[in-house]
């Protein structure tokens, strides 16, 4: 695809918006790039919106635990021995289901995904085609059966996966309000994902992790 | 590894509370709106509402309700509205004051319409993808991307004696 530089003031804005966001397609993003070399107006532009979004980080809120009042309700508004029943008693300390009802939900979760990748002989990348365009409803694609507890891993590998592009593009332009933002989500939300391991092991990531050591938040 | 949605249930929870909050700003309000979801998600009893089919679900109706009650204050509080988006107007001397950045980045993220406010939102802090915003709001990802490069547009206006007091 072509990219021809925007014509109103709007479709600047829009344009570089995108770009901050890594919602531009690769080509279209790197002829911005090279545009922008040489026309330090709209780069004056962009570095304002991205100062923007450094400011809005400033605005924290805090991340309240689910009160045991409402996990109590939740519980009694979904009796039984279920996954919902399971998960709050493990959210509220309660006792986790018997060995025996894990196990045979295991062995169930195997047997289904060994039949699932048995029909999928796919790579990492067109598996996670596949399933984001399940998840779209696009018309045209094929949808093909998936195990839950895959199609769960591997929409987290997907987050992750733009969480990590993400990150990597505020470090290299050094947006580090958001950097450190987008890291910390990684780590705490994604830490058994395979970005969350790159990113770890990535040297272009260095230099975040020394501003984090100098302010001991590591 | 998180095979089930439930299995995610604090981290969902904590989720939707802070767009709640950022929304209402009523932490009691929004404790109700996230309440309230999970309670009609157990009632709705839908078994292909799993992973993030469920947590996006989760989202369009904590969305709707804080609007509800968005439309709701508004209609009792048009007058008292008007007098506190005039005191709470910054100056830069107010803006340098490091203790109120985040006032008052809250409260310009606060006064933008409500359909650009929840677009902000849900990019800057909760670092959604523009289809995933799209598909909560129900609406095109175009509009996604001109609603948020307008709301930026106005928070770069609002927030520049702020931003210039920190250079």
């Amino acid at each position: 695809m072509t990219w021809t530089p925007p014509q109103s003031e709007n479709e600047w804005l829009e344009c570089l918006s995108a770009w901050q966001d890594g919602e531009m397609a690769p080509d279209e993003r790197r002829s911005l790039e090279e545009f922008l070399e040489s026309n330090p107006l709209r780069k004056a532009q962009l570095q304002a919106l991205i100062a923007v979004s450094n400011s809005l980080q400033d605005w924290k809120v805090e991340d309240p635990e689910p009160s045991p009042a409402f996990v109590r309700r939740l519980k009694k508004a979904f009796p039984g021995k279920n996954r919902l029943g399971d998960s709050i008693r493990r959210s509220s300390g309660l006792s986790v289901p018997s060995w025996a009802f894990q196990f045979a939900f295991f062995l169930l979760g195997a047997l289904v995904g060994a039949f699932a990748m048995s029909l999928l002989p796919l790579d990492w990348k067109s598996t996670s085609h596949i399933l984001s365009s399940n998840v779209s409803s696009q018309p045209g694609v094929v949808n093909i059966f998936i195990a839950p507890d895959q199609a769960e891993d591997l929409l987290r590998e997907v987050a992750a996966g733009n969480l990590k592009d993400d990150l990597l593009r505020n470090v290299q332009n050094k947006q580090w309000k958001k950097a450190i933002s987008l890291y910390n989500t990684l780590l705490e939300k994604y830490a058994d994902t395979t970005a969350a391991r790159q990113v770890v092991e990535n040297k272009d990531v260095s230099p975040l992790k020394e501003l984090l050591r100098s302010e001991e938040r590591i | 590894m998180k095979s089930d949605f439930w299995d995610s249930f604090g981290e969902n929870y904590r989720d939707l509370y802070r767009f709640a909050v950022r929304m209402l700003d009523d932490p009691e309000s929004a404790e109700d709106a996230v309440q309230e979801s999970f309670l009609r998600l157990v009632q709705e009893n839908n078994e292909r509402l799993q992973g993030e089919s469920a947590r996006r679900w989760l989202f369009v109706v904590v969305r709707n309700l804080c609007i509800s009650q968005l439309r709701k204050k508004a209609r009792q509080e048009f007058a008292v509205q008007l007098e506190d988006l005039q005191s709470a107007a910054m100056t830069p001397s107010e803006a340098v004051q490091a203790n109120e950045r985040s006032a008052c980045v809250k409260t310009a993220v606060q006064e933008l319409p409500i359909p650009l406010r929840e677009i902000v939102i849900l990019r800057e802090y909760e670092n959604m993808r523009y289809a995933d915003i799209a598909a909560i709001l129900g609406c095109p990802v175009g509009t996604v991307r001109s609603r948020l490069a307008a709301a930026r547009d106005r928070l770069r206006k609002r927030l520049e004696p702020l931003m210039e007091a920190n250079t």
